[in-house]
């Protein structure tokens, strides 16, 4: 075997010289509930691992305008942690439905944004949450919307040099729903995922996300349907037609957990029931 | 939607095997400080054989459990077993023991009254006491005086005191050319299962919201071991049943599952919230103390209860396994297209 450098800096400028001298031949290890499996399979074969779990990234803050939150908190804070529950509880429901208890006590929200898997359960509710990523290199930073992020199956825009250091989500009002069809309740990839977000007027729809998993190559904003909702009187048949488009603007495939038929079939369904639920929830008030 | 049904389903399940032959061994040992070695060869992945293994051994043996330490590990040496299948330990394996306990009873007579220049016929055993019959007073030793004295020699004789027992439930008996007939099967367990389901005409998920499942099972050697067969049996079941394959939209082989983790059983989350067993005991007369095997049968009561349940929920008989939410969705489709 070959011998792999393994480096566990507790400085951030360390660690994106690390990343610099490097080139494209370091990857950067958080949880390692993606990165581990594919180094075990060889599907990545890196000279060198950066450890970033000492650089004081696991944090989860409240600013005037949006949450801050760090790149190496994990999955089980996510899912706990009041400020999430109170302000982007869409974020903590698809925490909590991510893998296993083990798995979300290692996991990271920048690993489950980095990895870019169509499925990523965070990433479903941090788009409908207009959340940004903060990339940092030796050279400088920069703020992406998390919608300019993604651009196939485990293909973004993050350089080699980059490290994701922060998540914002802006602190916006609004009635939010996150709904996730797996093989069964734990522990599973979605099938399908569906987070919604609506500001509302009384029933006046000022504004809609509609954001799906595993139904399209990266995690989905279905930008007509939110079209079909904006500025509308929010009704059933409103809500069915929105479902429909959404449904419309997806291009899911078939695979071993499930086929493109069925994910069109439920994934219909399971955007109705999101936005109907997300009518009843307490609406969230920054 | 969410439809809710209920389904039941009965199961006979053959343990052991009778006219195929089907033999276990065991052997035990006095060792030197007291303790009894227990060597077997069924092995234990955690249904708890070792467990009543001891226990039968104890019993006949008229000591607490704790002397008894039982041993499956080393298979290069132990005792054969045919193997923990056929849900056949629990009916063959403890007439092996039974019969090598009552060997090394013989052992431990002869060599006590070798000791005694006594009969072996005179000699008794009292749990961990051994006396001679009219004259207990006088004539009498402890398990560990007996263990001390024969392995260690000393003022005694030597003696390696160790017992032997093989037992099969009959001898090999082949079919009868005429008619195909043979005594196939040990003893049979029965068991009875009714699952409630809930079904999303939408999604095609099934919940399973309540499963009770009650099993016969000759004598409950351990109520605590059993119930977790039981309830284990569900686990395995409730795979079969939803969740596991091989060849999801067979006969296209492209999707099949590369590694165990592409396999889906059910978890923990998965279980019915209202799980519920029941155990009767009717003793059965080839078992010692009329204990028979059940255990895989417990895992061979959910499926067809639940999909009965389906059928009671949705109208609809699913007729291959599993029923995943893409299977209960088409079969809805199929039945709305021949309305
Ligand atoms: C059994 C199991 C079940 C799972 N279930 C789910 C599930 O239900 N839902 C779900 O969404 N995911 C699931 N996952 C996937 C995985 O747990 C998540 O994607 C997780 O959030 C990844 O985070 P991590 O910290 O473990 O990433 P790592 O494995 O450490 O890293 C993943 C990738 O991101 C890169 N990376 C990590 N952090 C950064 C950073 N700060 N900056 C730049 N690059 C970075 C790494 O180099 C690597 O390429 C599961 C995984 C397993 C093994």
């Amino acid at each position: 075997m070959r011998e792999v450098l393994y480096y566990a800096p507790t400085e951030l400028t360390e660690a994106t010289a690390i990343l610099a001298d490097h080139r494209d031949k370091a990857a950067v290890l958080a949880g390692g509930t993606d990165l581990l499996p594919k180094l075990n399979y060889y599907e990545v074969k890196p000279h060198a691992l950066l450890y970033i779990g000492r650089l004081g990234l696991s944090s989860i803050h409240n600013g005037s305008s949006a949450l801050t939150i760090g790149a190496t908190t994990t999955t089980a804070d996510l899912a706990t942690h009041h400020l999430v529950q109170q302000y982007a509880p869409a974020l903590a429901q698809a925490a909590r439905l991510s893998g296993s208890v083990a798995i979300q006590n290692a996991a990271t929200i920048g690993g489950n944004i980095a990895n870019a898997s169509p499925a990523a359960d965070l990433v479903v509710a941090l788009l409908a949450l207009d959340a940004s990523v903060r990339l940092l290199s030796h050279s400088g930073q920069r703020d992406v919307h998390l919608a300019d992020f993604f651009l196939g199956p485990h293909l973004t825009i993050l350089q080699p040099d980059e490290l994701i250091t922060q998540i914002h989500v802006p602190l916006s009002p609004g009635k939010t729903e996150f709904l996730k069809l797996g093989r069964r309740k734990g522990q599973t990839l979605a099938v399908v995922s569906v987070a919604v977000r609506l500001q509302l007027d009384g029933d006046l729809c000022h504004d809609a996300r509609i954001v799906l998993g595993s139904m399209a190559p990266t995690p989905l904003r279905c930008r007509t349907a939110e079209h079909l909702l904006r500025g509308q009187k929010i009704t059933t048949d409103l809500i069915h037609q929105a479902a429909t488009q959404a449904i419309a603007e997806s291009s899911p495939i078939t695979d071993q957990r499930a086929t493109a038929w069925y994910r069109k079939k439920a994934g219909e369904a399971l955007v109705q029931r999101a936005l109907l639920q997300a009518l009843d929830k307490k609406e969230v008030r920054p | 939607m969410k439809k809710k049904g209920v389904g039941m389903s009965c199961v006979l399940h053959p343990t052991g095997n009778k006219g195929a032959g089907d033999p276990s061994q065991a052997a035990i040992q006095l060792k030197p400080d007291g303790t009894f070695a227990l060597l077997v060869g069924a092995v234990d992945i955690g249904q708890g054989s070792n467990t009543i293994l001891r226990q039968f051994a104890a019993d006949a043996l008229g000591v607490p459990i704790e002397k008894i330490l039982v041993s499956n590990f080393a298979d290069d040496f132990a005792p054969l077993c045919l193997g923990s299948f056929a849900s056949r330990v629990t009916l063959i394996d403890p007439h092996a023991v039974v019969n090598a306990v009552e060997d090394l009873k013989r052992r431990i007579r002869e060599w006590v009254a070798n000791e005694w220049e006594a009969n072996p016929e005179d000699i008794e055993f009292d749990g961990e006491t051994v006396y001679l019959r009219g004259d207990r007073e006088r004539r009498s030793m402890t398990m560990d005086q007996i263990a001390a004295g024969a392995n260690f020699g000393g003022g005694y004789n030597p003696g390696f005191l160790v017992g032997t027992g093989a037992w099969q439930p009959a001898k090999f008996h082949a079919h009868d050319p005429e008619t195909g007939e043979m005594p196939a099967v040990g003893a049979i367990s029965f068991g009875c299962c009714i699952a409630e389901v809930e079904v999303d005409t939408e999604t095609g998920v099934v919940d399973v919201t309540r499963l009770v499942q009650v099993w016969e099972v000759g004598k409950a050697v351990n109520p605590l071991l059993v119930r977790a067969q039981i309830n284990g049996g569900l686990h395995i079941g409730m795979g079969y049943a939803l969740t596991e394959s091989s060849y999801p939209y067979w006969p296209t082989e492209d999707y099949a599952p590369e590694k165990l983790g592409d396999y889906f059983m059910p978890t923990f989350l998965d279980y019915p919230p209202e799980l519920i067993y029941g155990i009767e005991e009717v003793p059965h007369p080839a078992g010692v103390q009329g204990a028979k095997g059940f255990s895989e049968g417990s895992s061979n009561g959910p499926p067809p209860a639940i999909i009965a349940a389906i059928h009671d929920a949705i109208g609809v008989w699913i007729d291959t396994y599993p029923a995943t939410p893409e299977v209960i969705l088409k079969a809805l489709e199929a039945k709305k297209a021949s309305e």
